[in-house]
């Protein structure tokens, strides 16, 4: 009777370390980064690449005994030094203040699985296919709980900052206790967003010229009525380079040789047109941000070849891009723009009376639309 | 803008036909003249001189000729004692040929040739019926010289035979001498009838 | 037990609405109406202050110029609703700033020479056969009308002015086939200190009455 008991506990304790290996947890303090949204707006230096910001968060490995606690990240490198944030981006991860069973330890980084480690400190930069391990006296230690800070930084590409659509970008990573079979995946995103421009007219964008007296109008030839100013402004959240056409909403009802700058004025009661007008726009009665002259250049695509900056003024067309540079001559296109005010003149021409049914109500109904475009 | 008379024709503004874009707008003009004292000047003749023809023949080659003298009258009336000056414009300017800066000009051939000179002088100036002398001004008014023409340079005021400084004058008038040179015809195309074209705009400027 | 992991590729998702260009609307709008209302000034529209002597001018303030006259008739084809506006044809020049105040143009040193203004009153206008009428304004462009009563009106550059045969009114002008006023014209010269006054200075004011069909 007096052997048996000594059997069972034996069994016992190896039943115990057995299941202590399932049991370590690994966690994070935040399982998703997010770096926000940002826009488009333009660098203020030349960097070719542009800070998205940093975020941290803590991870923490807990074993019931003592463990070879080393943690592998598994993400795509970027670099040698960096994980992709899709082709466009990078970030890196940073590790600091480690606690081993409650006491502070440096970080070893290995370049593999059981391999020596390349380099030590109290902070290491976690690098691709790297792994760290909590180190006393330059020797690797194993322990019960580990835990240390993470500091994550990303960063964007500048041309992935031009966008014309909303993008979000979304990656992961996966922190790997290799030795205790957990893992935790670490999701990291961000969003761009371009800069938003709003195009608007003074006064409602309506030209009134009221009602016209006959006995001011030409019967036998067209009358052209004095210009009215008419104020276009746009106002973008960010400086933007953008691009201007008119579309005319009353399509085929300008007199006159038609071309793509005339607009028409309606249609009287039996289907005569009207009169026609155009929207001059000056350089020299516009102004932008805080550039001392502007010139407006042009292109029938809205994009390269650009017409070469000029200061006289140009009507605006349906089908050409009109645009504005702060450099006289320069062919490279619409420069970026935050505020710009144009103080453009709407010339009107009637129809000769003669040809106008007056027996009805002849009403003056030009109808178009503005728009703007990103380049 | 002064009153002025010129030794041509003064050309007349006439109302212009309006501003209005149509038939229902009338425009309404406010007219009016502040003077400094109603001083009115008047030329004899009107400020018309006529040279008469003269035939290239009798012009010299290689020598200027100076043509006879012209005398008329000018004078300036004013509501009240004034100090004033004559300030003459030439109206060919830079077409002077003797380079004499207190000389007019009278006029160009072909655009280039500088047919000669128009020369200017006041005497027996009178001030409120006194006897009196021209003096003439080279900078503005600050200082004043003897007399020695009109000219395109300077201001001709009138002052006591005393001093070069002007005196207030009510009446003013003098005896004013015009002489013509033309220019050595060896430097003229004459193969055309050409014009003696001299004008003079005087404006009285208040002092 | 190791697990053999395999990295997860890095992946960008396009999502967001498309952004489109941001249009704006443009209206032009009008209306050509048979209605023809000629205006015609008496004196051809000349007002003429003749010569005045510098000596007659205050130093250091404006000095106000005798009143003047002029006959204003309106003449419509058909009774209609108008008003009336003045445009100055000399605008920079007026030396008190104010949409009823008129230039006189500049001195020979680039000095604004003075200001002139031309009133309305209603108690000196006769429209079509009516007994009285009364004057009333807008500075809406005719969307707004004040309250029509028999005070004087200040023509002006951008408000309207017009007459109702309503008392109280704010209907703005009622239907009218002729118009006659006798309008006063006030005309100040600025301050003899503030002018360049070594040569003779002429006044130059010129301005466009307009009948505005409303």
């Amino acid at each position: 009777m007096g052997l048996k008991p000594a059997l069972m506990s034996a069994s016992l304790l190896l039943g115990a370390n057995a299941w202590g290996m399932d049991e370590c947890q690994l966690n994070l303090s935040e399982t998703r980064v997010d770096f926000g949204l940002m826009n488009r707006a333009v660098a203020q230096g030349a960097a070719a690449e542009r800070p998205l910001g940093e975020r941290r968060l803590s991870l923490s490995l807990n074993c019931p005994n003592p463990t070879d606690l080393s943690l592998f990240y598994r993400g795509l490198a970027s670099s040698g030094e960096r994980f992709q944030f899709t082709q466009h981006g990078s970030y890196s991860l940073r590790a600091s203040d480690a606690l081993l069973d409650g006491q502070a330890v440096e970080l070893g980084l290995l370049p593999g699985s059981g391999q020596p480690a390349a380099s030590m400190g109290s902070t290491l930069r976690w690098r691709p296919e790297h792994g760290i391990v909590p180190m006393r006296a330059g020797v690797p230690v194993n322990g019960r709980s580990l835990s240390l800070q993470l500091e994550v930084d990303a960063w964007a590409r500048e041309d992935a900052l031009r966008v014309n659509d909303a993008v979000t970008w979304d990656t992961s990573g996966l922190f790997d206790a290799t030795h205790t079979g957990r893992s935790r995946e670490l999701r990291l995103q961000a969003r761009f967003a371009p800069a938003a421009c709003t195009p608007s007219l003074s006064n409602g964008g309506t030209v009134a010229f009221g009602k016209l007296s006959v006995m001011d109008l030409n019967l036998d030839k067209e009358t052209t009525l004095p210009a009215r100013p008419l104020v276009v402004s746009v106002a973008c959240d960010a400086p933007s380079a953008f691009t201007l056409r008119l579309q005319d909403n009353r399509q085929g009802s300008a007199t006159g040789p038609g071309d793509d700058t005339t607009y028409g004025l309606g249609l009287d009661a039996q289907q005569q047109k009207v009169g026609r007008y155009r929207l001059i726009f000056d350089p020299t009665r516009t102004t932008a941000d805080s550039f001392p002259q502007l010139f407006r250049t042009d292109s029938p695509t809205g994009a390269a070849p650009w017409s070469s900056a000029s200061a006289s003024p140009m009507a605006i067309g349906a089908s050409r891009f009109l645009g504005f540079s702060a450099s006289a001559g320069s062919t490279s296109g619409p420069e970026p723009i935050q505020q710009l005010s144009a103080t453009t003149s709407l010339e009107a021409v009637i129809a000769p009376l003669g040809t106008l049914d007056l027996g009805s109500e002849v009403r003056l109904d030009g109808a178009a639309t503005l728009e703007l475009n990103y380049l | 803008m002064s009153k002025s008379l010129s030794t041509l024709i003064t050309t007349l503004m006439i109302a212009g036909a309006g501003n209005s874009f149509a038939a229902s707008s009338i425009d309404m003009s406010v007219r009016g003249l502040i003077t400094p004292s109603a001083c009115t000047p008047a030329l004899g003749n009107g400020g018309q001189f006529e040279v008469g023809k003269i035939a290239a023949k009798d012009l010299k080659v290689n020598d200027y000729t100076v043509l006879a003298d012209h005398t008329t009258h000018v004078s300036v009336t004013c509501e009240a004692p004034t100090l004033l000056a004559i300030e003459p414009k030439d109206n060919r300017a830079g077409s002077e040929a003797m380079g004499e800066p207190s000389y007019f000009g009278l006029g160009l051939i072909n655009g280039s040739e500088k047919l000669g000179s128009l020369s200017v002088y006041l005497e027996k100036v009178f001030a409120d019926g006194v006897a009196s002398k021209a003096t003439d001004s080279l900078d503005a008014g600050a200082t004043w010289v003897r007399h020695s023409g009109l000219g395109p340079d300077r201001i001709t005021s009138v002052a006591s035979t005393a001093a070069y400084a002007p005196i207030p004058v009510q009446v003013m008038d003098a005896q004013m001498v015009l002489t013509p040179v033309i220019a050595a015809t060896r430097d003229l195309t004459l193969t055309e009838e050409v014009p003696i074209d001299g004008s003079v705009t005087l404006t009285v400027r208040y002092l | 037990m190791k697990r053999i992991l395999i990295p997860l590729a890095a992946s960008a998702l396009l999502s967001g609405t498309a952004h489109a260009a941001s249009t704006v609307d443009l209206a032009v709008t009008g209306l050509i109406t048979p209605m023809a209302c000629t205006p015609a000034l008496s004196s051809g529209g000349l007002v003429d202050f003749g010569k005045i002597s510098r000596n007659d001018l205050n130093l250091t303030n404006g000095t106000r110029l005798p009143h003047k006259y002029l006959t204003l008739t309106v003449s419509c084809n058909a009774p209609g609703r108008f008003a009336l506006r003045m445009r100055d044809n000399r605008d920079g020049t007026a030396h008190v700033n104010s949409e009823i105040f008129y230039g006189l143009g500049l001195d020979t040193s680039g000095n604004k020479i003075g200001v002139y203004s031309v009133s309305f009153d209603p108690r000196q206008t006769v429209v079509d056969d009516l007994a009285v009428v009364y004057g009333t304004e807008s500075t809406t462009g005719g969307l707004a009308w004040r309250t029509a009563n028999l005070n004087p009106i200040d023509v002006g550059s951008r408000s309207l002015l017009g007459f109702t045969d309503v008392v109280g009114s704010t209907a703005g002008p009622s239907a009218i086939q002729t118009l006659t006023s006798t309008l006063k014209l006030e005309a100040t010269i600025n301050a003899r200190q503030n002018l360049d006054l070594s040569v003779e200075t002429p006044m130059d004011g010129s301005a466009t009455l307009e009948v505005v069909y409303l």
